[in-house]
C-alpha cells in the first residue's frame, strides 16, 4: 500500500462526508406530525394466503386410495365369488299362491342337497338339538341333529315324524318342541313341564 | 510496511469517520429503553426515537432514491412503529434495524416510481451540484459488493461506529474496518480519484 492510494482513500472518505453533510435536515415535527396521523389510522387486514400444504395432499391422497380400494373391495365380495350363484327364487305355481302380503310354498319336502354332517349327534356343533328353549341340547338317544330345522335326511329319520319345520331329530314327532327323542318317549326337558 | 500501513490507514478511517455519537454507550441503552417503551404503546417514546433517527433515515432514503421523499421517510417509521411487536434485542443497533427497513421502503419507492413515472416523461428539474454528486457517490457506492455497500452506508449515511455496525452485521470491528478501508479503495479507483 502506498501512500498515495492513503491519500485517495482518505479523499474518498472525505467527499463522503461532504456529501452528506450537505445534506438537508428534515423538519422534525413537520414530519412527526403527519407520522402521528398515519399511526393511528386503520391496518389493512392481514389476510393468509393458502399455501399449498404437502401434507394436506398426502392426506387426500390416502383418503382417496382408501375409498377406492374399499369400494373394490366390496364389489369383489359381492360379485366377485365364482363359488356363489345368486338365483332369484322361482315363483310359486300358481295353484299354491295364496293371498295376502307373504305367500310362502308350501313344504315340499327337504332339498336334494346332501349336507356333510351325518345325522349321529356326535358333531360338536353349538346349535345342536332342535333349537327349541326350553328343549334338551342334543338328543337323549344321540341320533338327533337339527340343522336349520327339515332340512336333514339322515337315515335316522322316523318315516312317522310329523315335525313342523323344525328338523328332523330323530324318531320323535314334539311339533318343534324340544323333545328330541323317540316318538313317545318324554325329554329331559319336557319331563319338567 | 503493508501492514502497518494499513493499520495505521484503517485507524485514521476509524478516527475521522466516527462522529461520536454512536459510539457512546448511553445511545444504546437510550434507544434500548424508548423501544421497550414504544412496544407497550408508548408514543411518546417513539416519538423520541423518530427525532433521534430521522435524520439517518432521511440522509438514507435521499442518498438511495436521489431525491427527497417525506412520504419514504414516513413511511419507514409507520413500518417500524407497527413491527416494534416483532422487534427483538439482539445486540443490533435500533438504527442498523431501522436501516434494513429503509432500503426496503427505498426498493419499494423506486418500483412504485419506475411503473407510474417512466424516466421518459420525467420533468425538467433542475439538478442541483451536491444531487448530482450524490448521484455520482450512489451510482459508484451500488458497484460495490454487497457487504462493502452496507459498511460504507451505515458508517457514513446513518452514522453508526464500527462497533454498532459490526453488532449490525454480525461480525466484529475489525472486520468491518478491513471491509470500510477495502470499500473506498474500491470508491477511489471507480470515482478516478488521485492523491
Amino acid at each position: 500500500m502506498t501512500p498515495e492510494r492513503d491519500a485517495a482513500v482518505l479523499a474518498v472518505q472525505s467527499r463522503l462526508e461532504r456529501a452528506v453533510a450537505s445534506m438537508p435536515t428534515p423538519d422534525v415535527d413537520a414530519g412527526w406530525a403527519a407520522l402521528v396521523a398515519q399511526l393511528d389510522g386503520p391496518i389493512a387486514p392481514v389476510l393468509p394466503l393458502r399455501r399449498p400444504s404437502r401434507a394436506r395432499a398426502v392426506a387426500l391422497a390416502v383418503a382417496a386410495a382408501m375409498m377406492i380400494a374399499g369400494a373394490a373391495f366390496a364389489t369383489v365380495g359381492h360379485f366377485g365369488d365364482p363359488g356363489v350363484v345368486h338365483i332369484a327364487p322361482a315363483p310359486p305355481p300358481p295353484g299354491l299362491r295364496v293371498a295376502g302380503p307373504h305367500t310362502h310354498p308350501a313344504f315340499s319336502g327337504p332339498p336334494a342337497v346332501e349336507t356333510p354332517h351325518e345325522a349321529t349327534g356326535d358333531h360338536p356343533h353349538p346349535n345342536d338339538g332342535s333349537g327349541s328353549p326350553t328343549g334338551p341340547v342334543g338328543s337323549v338317544d344321540g341320533s338327533g341333529d337339527g340343522h336349520g330345522g327339515g332340512s336333514s335326511t339322515n337315515p335316522g329319520d322316523d318315516p312317522n315324524d310329523r315335525d313342523q319345520g323344525t328338523g328332523n331329530d330323530g324318531g320323535h314327532n314334539d311339533n318343534g318342541g324340544g323333545n328330541d327323542g323317540r316318538e313317545g318317549s318324554t325329554s329331559i326337558g319336557s319331563s319338567k313341564h | 510496511m503493508e501492514v502497518s500501513a494499513f493499520q495505521a490507514s484503517a485507524a485514521n478511517i476509524s478516527r475521522v469517520s466516527s462522529d461520536g455519537k454512536g459510539e457512546e454507550p448511553d445511545g444504546r441503552v437510550r434507544d434500548r429503553a424508548l423501544v421497550a417503551r414504544a412496544k407497550d404503546g408508548d408514543r411518546d417514546a417513539f416519538a423520541e426515537l423518530y427525532r433521534d433517527h430521522v435524520a439517518a433515515v432521511a440522509r438514507l432514503v435521499r442518498f438511495r432514491l436521489g431525491r427527497e421523499d417525506d412520504d419514504a421517510v414516513s413511511e419507514v417509521f409507520l413500518r417500524a412503529w407497527r413491527g416494534l411487536g416483532a422487534y427483538r434485542d439482539t445486540g443490533v443497533p435500533f438504527a442498523g434495524w431501522l436501516y434494513g427497513i429503509a432500503r426496503h421502503v427505498a426498493i419499494d419507492a423506486l418500483r412504485t416510481s419506475a411503473r407510474t413515472e417512466p424516466r421518459a416523461e420525467l420533468p425538467d428539474r433542475p439538478v442541483e451540484p451536491m444531487t448530482a454528486e450524490l448521484l455520482t457517490l450512489h451510482e459508484a457506492i451500488d458497484q460495490l459488493p454487497t457487504e462493502q455497500r452496507q459498511v460504507i452506508e451505515l458508517k457514513y449515511l446513518v452514522g453508526l461506529s464500527n462497533a454498532e455496525v459490526a453488532a449490525a452485521m454480525e461480525t466484529s470491528p475489525g472486520a468491518i474496518n478491513a471491509k470500510q478501508w477495502r470499500a473506498l479503495k474500491a470508491l477511489a479507483d471507480l470515482l478516478g480519484e488521485e492523491s
